[in-house]
């Protein structure tokens, strides 16, 4: 079985399965004896585990607690029945409970069951679309890939990363055997130590931290260490080349490799890659409207009275939106150049949500901060999608998205509650605000934020996701179309004054519109494809 | 008739405690929510004593015989259940109850392969199993005395239970050979 086809089984039981999945995995159940086979195991497993213990923990996330044997209403015989079968489910537990507890002292093996977990990946082929970095787990077993870049982590404690083609093995949680392709192999801590790459002529034995090689058939291994100290053994482990530093590179001969300088290939790099990819296919989309990646190619300072296309520009603005010189505004065009452009003020471009100074996202550091944005044109479907993380709110709710005029249907605003949820307002439409779901909360982490209108089984549908969470969905009864002619990000312009008030304190990324509505499918795709997984997880696992 | 009932309690109890976890087990293979799982078992256990005395050779089919009340409580409890509660259609469903109840032989020891497999967990993964299903801390504070998200210590936990179904999976192949 696949492990996305282990996963949509993994989803259901945890009751995390999404709507398009079930249909999935209805599919993969009604056709794959297999995939039943796995699924009637996996129920037994979960029980035998609630059952150990009765799961005290996981009734505190979503499921619910429920009494074992609820006393019931009935005579006598049901009564006898009852407390029979509360007497077997003790005398059960003990036994599991006991045989478990003896257990517990034996000294075990991790090699069947290894933690090797998709980091990242880029320009590998087609079959690993369903790829979801730091969810797809890899087993043991021989991968091939022709292209791109392969990252992978093993056991949390080394991170493996392929470039170009390969033909590799995983042997265990802390050993691969190589025949061809270039790594470099970078252990965080020392429970990676001894992690060991076989090559047909080597064993090299990572003792921290980085090191880096190149296996090619029926030539010699080229190494480089990077940092730390790498062992290197003949193919059988009998003889050891020594143990080399970055320093100590001292001639050898007879040795089945060479010293050599080899490009780092950073972690990181393959998530960024594969991003530009996604930016290229995007900007094909005939929907696209607007796409704004805010990276410093797409910046310019424009002179007010040169600039054409600010047709929508209230008065006040350019004074708002100046730069050191008054005459002057920083704009960001959109990558499309379809229908939309994006004026900032005060904010400034920096490190983006991809490892690497050519990532880049747009900061809202100070009290006028704000970016403007102007879209032509009424739309019957239309999505508003970007990604952006809060440092710290300048009140008690944030203002996302306002338009500039709050005064006809097809206006659309997103804000933040006081518990920092979001939620969205239609103008005219009273009943669209409403958030009952307390748990989704924007916070430090790059987040995805989503809106949607389209069409759903003949109704007019508005909803808000939050990553790939959907939080709510209304049904808009006058509003047909989506009209945002002029729109602000972070800030709202006082109808009786003209003045803009700013009151996000964050960063946004990659803002795009769209003239269609998004399935939860596209968002989950999005999700997945674009959360900084590496730059994300790696403060928390390098322990010095 | 005192006598009797004890008797009859006596042997009732033996092949229950037999055959409890794989029928509990089928019956979860048949429900969405777990939580439903407690209450429909005690059905089928009251249903299974109150027809006891019509089961003729228990020592043979006292587990089959279960399953099939289990598997007729199954269906009853969808077609009262709400649309939501049902994410896997009928169709499916039959064919999954169909297989469980012809593999039933091959899962009845299971729990047997399961503690194989958890012992071949890493301590850490073992740590988090306990502090799921054993222990009265709660992930929330685990997650924080070991400076993790508590998603994150779900999915790892999601992770560890496909990891434990595979290795069952296997373990029982092994033993059948």
């Amino acid at each position: 079985m696949k492990p996305s086809e282990k996963k949509l089984i993994e989803d259901y039981f945890a009751q995390s399965i999404s709507e398009e999945d079930i249909s999935s995995l209805n599919e993969l159940l009604l056709n794959s004896e297999e995939a039943r086979s796995f699924y009637l195991t996996y129920a037994s497993v979960m029980e035998n585990l609630d059952e150990s213990g009765q799961a005290h923990n996981l009734h505190n996330f979503g499921q619910s607690n429920s009494t074992r044997f609820p006393r019931k209403k009935g005579g006598k015989w049901l009564a006898i029945a009852a407390s029979i079968i509360f007497a077997l489910s003790c005398l059960n537990h003990f036994v599991f409970q006991k045989t478990w507890e003896t257990d517990h002292g034996i000294a075990v093996s991790s090699e069947n069951l290894p933690n090797i977990q998709l980091i990242d990946f880029f320009g590998l082929n087609e079959t690993h679309h369903s790829f979801i970095p730091g969810q797809t787990q890899f087993e043991p077993g021989e991968y091939e890939t022709t292209n791109g870049k392969l990252h992978l982590r093993f056991g949390e404690s080394v991170d493996v990363i392929f470039t170009g083609a390969s033909i590799f093995e995983i042997l265990s949680e802390k050993e691969i055997f190589v025949h061809k392709g270039k790594i470099r192999t970078i252990v965080h801590d020392e429970r990676g130590h001894e992690f060991t790459i076989c090559t047909p002529s080597a064993n090299y034995i990572d003792w921290g931290t980085e090191f880096s090689l190149r296996i090619n058939p029926n030539t010699k291994d080229q190494f480089e260490v990077d940092e730390g100290l790498v062992e290197v053994k003949d193919s059988k482990r009998d003889n050891s080349f020594g143990k080399f530093t970055p320093d100590n590179y001292p001639l050898l001969k007879n040795a089945p490799f060479t010293f050599i300088d080899l490009s780092n290939d950073l972690p990181g790099e393959a998530g960024f890659a594969r991003w530009n990819d996604q930016i290229t296919k995007k900007l094909k989309d005939p929907d696209l409207l607007g796409l704004y990646t805010f990276g410093k190619s797409n910046e310019k300072t424009v002179n007010l009275g040169s600039e054409k296309f600010l047709h929508n520009l209230p008065e006040i603005l350019p004074e708002r939106f100046k730069t050191g010189n008054p005459k002057d505004l920083i704009v960001n065009r959109a990558e499309s150049g379809i229908a939309s452009h994006g004026i900032q003020n005060n904010c400034s471009s920096s490190y983006g949500r991809w490892e690497g100074s050519k990532s880049k996202s747009l900061r809202f550091n100070n009290r006028w901060s704000a970016v403007y944005f102007e879209l032509p044109g009424k739309y019957e479907e239309f999505t508003f999608q970007a990604w952006l993380q809060m440092h710290q709110s300048k009140s008690s709710q944030n203002l996302l998205l306002k338009p500039l005029l709050w005064d006809i249907p097809g206006r659309m605003c997103i804000r933040t509650d006081r518990r920092g949820n979001p939620y969205q307002s239609l103008w005219g439409e009273l009943s669209v605000r409403k958030n009952h779901n307390t748990t989704h909360k924007i916070g430090k982490d790059w987040q995805l934020l989503t809106y949607t209108f389209g069409k759903e089984n003949g109704r007019v549908a508005s909803k808000l996701y939050l990553n790939k969470n959907l939080i709510t969905t209304s049904f808009p009864k006058h509003v047909k179309e989506i009209q945002m002619d002029g729109f602000l990000w972070g800030a709202s312009r006082n109808g009786q004054t003209g003045n803009i008030a700013s009151n996000f304190d964050g960063g946004i990324d990659e803002l795009s519109l769209w003239a269609k509505a998004f399935s939860k499918k596209d968002i989950e795709a999005e999700y997945h494809q674009g959360y900084p997984f590496y730059q994300s997880f790696s403060p928390n696992l390098v322990q010095k | 008739m005192k006598s009797d009932i004890n008797l009859k309690n006596t042997k009732f109890l033996a092949y229950y405690t037999e055959h409890e976890p794989a029928v509990r087990a089928y019956i979860r293979s048949g429900l969405y929510k777990h939580h439903d799982v407690a209450d429909l078992m005690q059905k089928v256990a009251i249903i299974a004593w109150n027809k006891f005395d019509q089961l003729k050779d228990p020592e043979e089919n006292f587990g089959k015989w279960m399953m099939v009340i289990a598997r007729y409580e199954i269906m009853s409890f969808r077609r009262k259940a709400q649309k939501m509660d049902l994410p896997i259609c009928e169709q499916v469903m039959n064919k999954i109850l169909d297989q469980g109840a012809h593999e039933y032989d091959s899962r009845k020891d299971l729990w047997q392969a399961l503690q194989v497999c958890t012992q071949k967990l890493k301590a850490g993964e073992r740590e988090l199993l306990d502090v799921a299903y054993n222990s009265s801390t709660s992930i929330k504070d685990f997650a924080k005395e070991n400076n993790k998200t508590t998603q994150s210590l779900y999915q790892k936990l999601n992770r560890i239970r496909t990891a434990l179904t595979s290795c069952v999976q296997l373990q029982m192949k092994a033993e059948s050979l």
